[in-house]
């Protein structure tokens, strides 16, 4: 009994169902159901996609060369949004960690994600280009098989938001929507649940650029055009788990540094 | 530990953009932690959704508590050593002017950032002598955001961040030294 039930609980586990007796076991595990085998809200695009230009497998490091943690040129908002900028700009100024969770572990989400000065690894295959970002080993799915992005409540909201592409004059071309409205794109540079992030990725002689277009219309005046640079990299990228020792130490409210005593290690 | 359920979100809801929020005289009074339910309520008669990602007490790990415009030299004896995600920390005591035992907090980058720039797990021993270059917290407190170490042997650790360098940007160059003994970094408050 015990030896059968060991791993008939693992199985079981695995399928995310628990035994309830003996007899669960010795008529096998059933398949999940069909519905849990499709994901809802799979839709065509209709899309023409020129055949890929180019293979962006590999590691690659993001470049600064506007500085750290930001998009460069600024945005072009309005005046409300530019209210919540600038008062923002003066807290973080006076060392106030205004607007910004990714300290406590919290996820950066695009396009913040692509502030952080960490290596990426792209894994491209004809149907998904799959970016793993050392930074919160955080993931990104580009579809590249001529769906559309869900409609309607079909769309999750998520961190990273919901991304297709497709090759167009030499470039890969990147959609996405559906990004949580926080964190924001960059700390205080807000955004609705209608943002839109158009990315245009084209090499470089020694890696790549992407360029980005965002619009958000009650948000910025105009769509806000920024870029950011790639180049290639030796590095492996690593483990980062943020909640491993994310308690030893902390700052109070008034910004003073603290070691908290947790009782481990 | 407070500061991590001051950190707890309002939620996610949209911005609505036409008026500006409450929030921002709640910081200006200095009142951001006192003030959270304050706020919340003004801000959804604002028709502001935002999540609140500001506090002071949250993020041990973000930059912004850190004065990257300078860098302070400290002296000590190296007490503890975490080798982990998302940040490594370096624990020294120091003797201070007075002569009075600080412990010095210094957060690096985590394991598998710094094992490119060639440390490793046991590049820093309890009791180790060391000499400390990073940038002071903003606040003056004992703690920095790690730049180098000098090991006992002389080798230096840099704790840089960044892979390729910044076009433009000016290479890494280690602080010049402080006056030998000294552990009070110049510029740092007491």
């Amino acid at each position: 009994m015990k030896l059968c039930a060991l791993p008939s609980l693992a199985a079981a586990l695995a399928v995310g169902m628990l035994p309830l007796t003996t007899s669960s076991f010795a008529q096998g595990i059933p398949a999940p159901p069909a519905a849990l085998q499709k994901t809802p809200g799979i839709v065509p695009s209709g899309r023409k996609s020129d055949p890929p230009a180019f293979d962006l497998t590999g590691v690659w490091w993001v470049t600064q060369p506007e500085g750290a943690a930001g998009f460069k040129p600024d945005p072009p908002l309005k005046p409300a949004a530019k209210a919540v900028v600038d008062e923002v700009a003066r807290l973080r100024a006076s060392g106030l960690n205004a607007r910004d969770k990714t300290g406590n572990c919290a996820p950066a989400g695009m396009p913040l994600i692509m502030t952080r000065v960490y290596p990426i690894q792209i894994f491209q295959t004809p149907k998904l280009i799959t970016i793993i970002y050392e930074y919160h080993n955080a993931v990104r799915w580009i579809w590249m098989d001529g769906r559309d992005h869900p409609k309607g409540e079909d769309l999750i909201p998520t961190y990273y938001g919901h991304s297709v592409g497709w090759w167009e004059g030499g470039a890969l071309m990147v959609d996405t929507v559906g990004m949580l409205t926080e964190p924001d794109i960059q700390p205080g540079v807000p955004h609705t649940e209608n943002l839109h992030i158009l990315e245009r990725i084209s090499l470089t002689a020694d890696g790549f650029v992407t360029q980005l277009t965002l619009t958000d219309p009650s948000i910025f005046e105009r769509p806000w055009v920024t870029q950011k640079t790639y180049q290639k990299s030796d590095a492996e990228i690593a483990e980062y788990v943020c909640l491993q020792d994310n308690n030893h130490f902390t700052t109070d409210d008034k910004g003073i540094l603290r070691r908290v005593e947790t009782g481990s290690k | 530990m407070s500061g991590e359920k001051a950190n707890e979100s309002f939620g996610t809801g949209g911005f609505h953009g036409a008026r500006s929020c409450q929030i921002l005289t709640a910081f200006e009074e200095g009142k951001a932690m006192r003030s959270r339910a304050h706020f919340k309520i003004n801000c959804r008669a604002a028709a502001l959704g935002f999540a609140l990602a500001a506090t002071a007490a949250v993020a041990h790990h973000s930059a912004n508590m850190f004065d990257l415009t300078r860098t302070v030299e400290v002296k000590g004896t190296v007490k503890e050593f975490h080798w982990t995600n998302p940040h490594s920390w370096v624990v020294i005591d120091s003797l201070d002017a007075a002569g009075k035992t600080v412990a010095w907090s210094f957060e690096g980058n985590g394991p598998g950032y710094l094992v490119r720039n060639g440390w490793k797990r046991e590049s820093l021993k309890p009791g180790d002598k060391v000499t400390i270059t990073a940038n002071p917290m903003r606040d003056g407190s004992a703690g920095g955001n790690l730049v180098n170490v000098v090991l006992p042997d002389g080798r230096q650790l840099s704790a840089r961040v960044g892979g390729p360098p910044a076009a433009g940007a000016a290479p890494y160059a280690a602080p010049p030294n402080t006056a030998e003994g000294s552990s009070q970094p110049a510029g740092a408050k007491p």
